[in-house]
């Protein structure tokens, strides 16, 4: 669905890497700090800002639904007006659509948006990159900035969408717990690279973060570490064979199921 | 693109009051008989100015960059753009022309509210490029620069211009100008093509 290779794009001081591939039907998730270069991806892959190197396919805008980080249409635009311009926009345009998502989340139709609060404008966001049967949506930070429930009820409408239009998402946050119950698939982008990519499922039945004493590590079997942050209580260790060290270290701690306790021991820490 | 002109027309139709406005005050210079130029020129002008708000609206929260994500190309987005702005523009004298008509008509007044209106083409020219780069706050006063650079540069060869002005009547004369405001439309289009493609949004 998307296919980038060797996509360079570069700033004063900030270069941006990378290739990747999205396929078709699969809830792709970019995970990165601030600053990481998830925007800059975007706006790349959407030809907003043109590349320096490299080339990327995607399909046709009219199947596309779009959401960027911190902006949208004019918030002096009522809904209504925005259906209009919306109506003149997407050939698949669905008014009917629009307004069952809006009466399901109290999103009035005839004020302002700017009058909005910040989950309603994430939320209409949301719904107007829905609803023009888009097959491909392509997602920056939807939920940055809102609280649990706002972000729960955003994750919800992708996963009711996902089932009714078995449509490809990509999808980026720097909330990695917003990801991991989403996504299929997984980038984790820093400094402008892929650092990680992986399935879901794997990132989450193998990967672990052992914490081990400074005396533990010496004696740990190394094979299988990813990378080794030093801590003040000794190490933070990345494994993807997390189940090796359990059964053969069942004194060790180790920490699983949560990106956010992998990704600071990936980015900063030291790759074996 | 009709999707480009229909939010344009929208953000127009949020400003009503301040154009119903502009033309009352335009209907109370006509009434208190001041010069057919001067109303001419002030509502031309005030025209460009509803056309610059919509450059406003689109930097604003960064609009532009969500606009190339839909399926809007920037060549559109710039064919829009100067459409929308000439229409816009020939309206606003267009309304100007018909309220001074009542009471200015002649030969000599429609040239010269013809040049008035092709003056508001070359200003728009000049002027759309620059706000695409530098933003509208930034663009004004580097556009008033220009326009006193090129008021003085006028200025100073007067005279020779002149002169040479009076060889030719009226409707040559306008002839040239339209010719100049075309070539500078041309070349302000490309320019803001050009700008777009590289700008970072």
């Amino acid at each position: 669905m998307i296919h980038i290779d060797h996509l360079k794009k570069s700033y004063d001081s900030f270069t941006l890497e990378c290739s990747l591939d999205i396929p078709k039907g699969v809830i792709t998730g970019i995970v990165g700090m601030n600053g990481a270069g998830k925007s800059t991806l975007f706006k790349s892959i959407l030809g907003i800002n043109l590349i320096d190197e490299g080339d990327i396919q995607i399909p046709d805008k009219q199947d596309i639904g779009v959401v960027l980080s911190e902006t949208g249409l004019s918030e002096f635009f009522t809904v209504s007006d925005m259906i209009s311009i919306l109506k003149c926009t997407y050939k698949r345009f669905d008014e009917d659509l629009l307004n069952s998502y809006c009466q399901r989340f109290d999103i009035p139709l005839d004020k302002k948006v700017r009058t909005f609060s910040t989950g309603m404008k994430a939320k209409l966001n949301i719904i107007i990159a829905l609803t023009h049967h888009a097959q491909l949506l392509i997602l920056d930070e939807p939920t940055a900035g809102l609280d649990v429930l706002t972000r729960d009820e955003i994750l919800d409408i992708l996963r009711d969408y996902m089932e009714k239009e078995n449509c490809t998402i990509l999808i980026s946050s720097h909330i990695s717990s917003d990801l991991e119950s989403l996504c299929d698939d997984l980038y984790i982008i820093d400094h402008g690279h892929m650092m990680m990519h992986e399935e879901m499922d794997t990132l989450l039945s193998l990967y672990g973060v052992l914490k081990v004493s400074k005396e533990d590590y010496e004696s740990l079997d190394k094979d299988y570490l990813l990378s080794v942050l030093e801590e003040p209580f000794g190490y933070s260790c990345l494994t993807n064979e997390r189940q090796f060290y359990s059964e053969n270290y069942p004194t060790i701690v180790i920490e699983q199921n949560h990106i956010d306790t992998m990704i600071p021991v990936l980015l900063k820490g030291e790759r074996l | 693109m009709k999707g480009l002109f229909k939010k344009d027309l929208l953000l127009l139709k949020s400003q009503i009051k301040y154009i119903v406005m502009i033309v009352v005050i335009c209907l109370i210079m006509a009434y208190a008989n001041s010069g057919f130029a001067y109303i001419s020129s002030y509502l031309t002008f005030m025209g460009t100015g509803l056309v610059f708000n919509s450059f406003s609206y689109d930097m604003y929260h960064n609009e532009m960059a969500y606009l190339f994500a839909l399926p809007f190309s920037k060549k559109e987005y710039c064919i829009e753009k100067y459409i929308y702005a000439l229409t816009v523009t020939f309206i606003s004298w267009l309304i100007a022309f018909l309220i001074t008509s009542a009471t200015h008509i002649n030969l000599e007044t429609v040239i010269v509210q013809l040049a008035m209106l092709f003056s508001g083409f070359i200003y728009l020219s000049i002027t759309i490029p620059v706000v695409i780069r530098y933003g509208r706050e930034k663009a004004t006063i580097i556009v008033l620069m220009l326009v006193l650079l090129l008021f003085l540069a006028v200025a100073s060869g007067a005279t020779s211009v002149g002169m040479l002005m009076s060889n030719f009547s009226g409707f040559i004369l306008i002839g040239i100008y339209a010719f100049i405001v075309l070539a500078a439309l041309i070349i302000s289009y490309r320019s803001t093509i050009s700008i777009l493609n590289d700008k970072e949004l």
